[in-house]
């Protein structure tokens, strides 16, 4: 049986609606993260199921039980917040074991707690100082020990990092993960952020618009995204709209216009179809126009620097196009000529709407 | 230098000598050893401020002045403090509207609001003077009370509430030991203004008294129609130092910054 089920959940602030019948399930032990952009529902999600928003429709299921009706303060959940929350007025002791408190449980035992978490977090130093006398990062840290020491049946995270510097993040989500895994803990995880939610999670649900635009293992969704919405999220930046033509024993992708047709290894997608060939910018080779090579011709409109290589944004027939390169850079004006890498393709339906 | 530049100074100057010029003179003539009131005095002496604390009417009228502050303050705060409560939670369209409504006793000339709660309320409803008193004085409290919360309040972000309740604490419990820790210094500094400004009024308290409640300031008023010693002087001068003394107190609990903030 699933740990966490949402069933038909539905979420409107006064008449905009912005959760349109989600359902979701979260495994006992799973990390699962809502991703997607501001105002696509994965906030309102969190809060539906912390009970602190209610819902207009459905239900929330926790080991099978509807707790819709239940107040947040007896759900047992921990509660991350972006901007920690934690209590200014208590020292860094008394905000951890303030849950405890509540719970009636003896002075030893929270004592007990207290410092078990904080050595997790490893802020046992820090006991007596106030929330105001620590860094950005020891907030953060205070925040997640004092949401886990009520020992909570799921762990709800509302971009718990997104207020850290860069370094820092990539830091504090390793911690989070070592501390999910370790402790096994389910938790529901919401950002915005691609990298930081791939690194932390057992599975993904991509969100936009109220709805799960796909749900899949990090490594599923980036290797091959459903929609061109989820697609655009993990990287890809070139989408060529034409239709599939099955030509003898091969499949090609036509582009209405310009006679350009492009070899397809294969693809479920019935013959005839209109589709979106969607690759990453590696995923374009980029050649000098003398090459013989069959491909896209185009010009080069800028060059860009990139660190591991370089960025071309190439004008064609079929717009621009961004193309990676690893050492070779083509400059400004330069006419060239971009080869798909056919393993690299991506095909998209395109979305009746 | 500019010429804008020299205006600019003496009109600040002149602003200085007509707003603390008069409160100087009252100063002086407190200390005033002669029977009149003139000024600068001749010889100076404290006998006007043991004269206030021997004379009953005045020590009665600060009594019942103190009595009707407390009571109003009090009464202010418990209106105040909810409504401050949730005008700082709602999101609602309506929240601008209220609060320029609980604004309006400051906005409403003194005397409009006495003769309006006199001929309306106290009169028509044949209210008790007392209870009159503390109902009129509570209600120049009021947008003191809710302002300054109000501004105290922003400073305690909802979430706080919300990982309290979250670990365990029902909604109140969590106003209760996390919200009101917060915003102490704020209730403190709403009692002290409101405090000040009730124990000050004039203008609204003067349609409100009756047989045997006056207030201290009323009580002046009354007592420089017949006398022209320098008693009131040497109580002005107390009741500035009251008045100063309390907005040091203000000012280094939470600051006069919500005077300014929106």
């Amino acid at each position: 049986m699933e740990f966490l089920k949402l069933q038909n959940l539905t979420a409107a602030y006064d008449q905009e609606i912005v959760l349109k019948k989600m359902n979701l399930e979260v495994k006992q032990g799973e990390l699962l993260s809502l991703l997607g952009s501001s105002g696509c529902g994965k906030t309102t999600t969190l809060r539906i199921v912390s009970g602190f928003l209610k819902q207009r429709e459905g239900s929330v299921f926790l080991e099978g039980q509807e707790i819709s009706k239940t107040h947040p303060s007896e759900r047992g959940f921990g509660y991350v917040f972006q901007n920690y929350a934690l209590f200014p007025h208590l020292n860094v002791e008394d905000n951890v074991g303030f849950g405890l408190k509540q719970r009636k449980v003896g002075r030893e035992e929270i004592n007990k707690k207290v410092f078990e978490m904080l050595d997790m977090v490893d802020l046992a130093a820090f006991a007596g100082k106030r929330p105001l006398e620590l860094s950005g990062g020891q907030r953060q840290r205070v925040a997640l020990a004092r949401a886990l020491a009520i020992s909570p049946r799921l762990l709800l995270m509302d971009e718990p990092l997104s207020n850290l510097d860069a370094a820092l993040r990539i830091k504090m989500r390793m911690e989070i993960r070592r501390i999910q895994q370790e402790h096994n803990i389910s938790a529901l995880y919401v950002t915005h952020d691609q990298e930081e939610c791939f690194s932390i999670s057992d599975r993904v649900a991509v969100m936009n618009e109220g709805l799960i635009e796909q749900l899949g293992t990090p490594e599923e969704i980036y290797s091959s995204p459903a929609t061109s919405f989820v697609a655009r999220f993990v990287g890809f930046e070139n989408f060529i709209h034409g239709i599939l033509e099955n030509r003898g024993k091969k499949l090609w992708f036509a582009v209405e216009k310009g006679g350009i047709s492009i070899p397809i290894s294969e693809s479920s997608i019935p013959d005839k179809s209109s589709v979106v060939l969607a690759l990453r910018p590696d995923g374009l080779e980029l050649r000098a126009s003398e090459s013989r090579k069959k491909g896209i011709p185009g010009k080069v409109k800028v060059a860009t620097y990139l660190g591991k290589g370089y960025r071309h944004l190439v004008e064609t027939e079929l717009g621009e196009l961004i193309a990676d390169t690893k050492d070779e850079v083509f400059a400004a004006h330069t006419n060239v000529i971009l080869i798909p890498n056919s393993e690299s393709i991506i095909l998209l339906p395109i979305k009746n709407e | 230098m500019k010429r804008s530049g020299l205006v600019l100074i003496v009109s600040i100057l002149l602003v200085y000598i007509f707003l603390i010029g008069p409160l100087v003179i009252i100063g002086f003539s407190g200390f005033n050893e002669s029977e009149f009131l003139d000024f600068p005095p001749k010889v100076y002496s404290f006998r006007w401020f043991f004269r206030i604390f021997e004379s009953d009417m005045f020590v009665s009228a600060f009594q019942t002045s103190l009595l009707i502050s407390v009571l109003g303050a009090t009464g202010a705060l418990l209106v105040g403090l909810p409504a401050a409560y949730s005008l700082s939670r709602t999101r609602a369209k309506w929240r601008r509207s209220v609060l320029s409504l609980f604004m309006s006793p400051v906005i409403v000339p003194g005397v409009v609001l006495g003769f309006a709660l006199l001929k309306h309320v106290v009169i028509a409803l044949d209210i008790e003077v007392w209870t009159g008193m503390v109902m009129g004085h509570m209600l120049i409290m009021l947008p003191y009370v809710i302002r300054v919360i109000v501004s105290s309040l922003s400073n305690v972000p909802i979430e706080i509430e919300e990982a309290a309740v979250s670990l365990g604490c029902s909604n109140t419990h969590a106003f209760l030991i996390v919200v009101l820790p917060n915003i102490r210094s704020g209730i403190l500094a709403a009692c002290l203004l409101a405090f000040i400004t009730s124990l000050n009024d004039g203008p609204v308290t003067i349609f409100l008294t009756g047989p045997g409640v006056t207030t201290l300031p009323i009580q002046m008023l009354s007592y420089v129609e017949y006398y022209f010693d320098p008693t009131v002087s040497a109580l002005s001068v107390l009741l500035m130092l009251l008045t100063v003394a309390i907005m040091i107190v203000i000012e280094s609990t939470m600051g006069l910054s919500f005077f300014t903030k929106k």
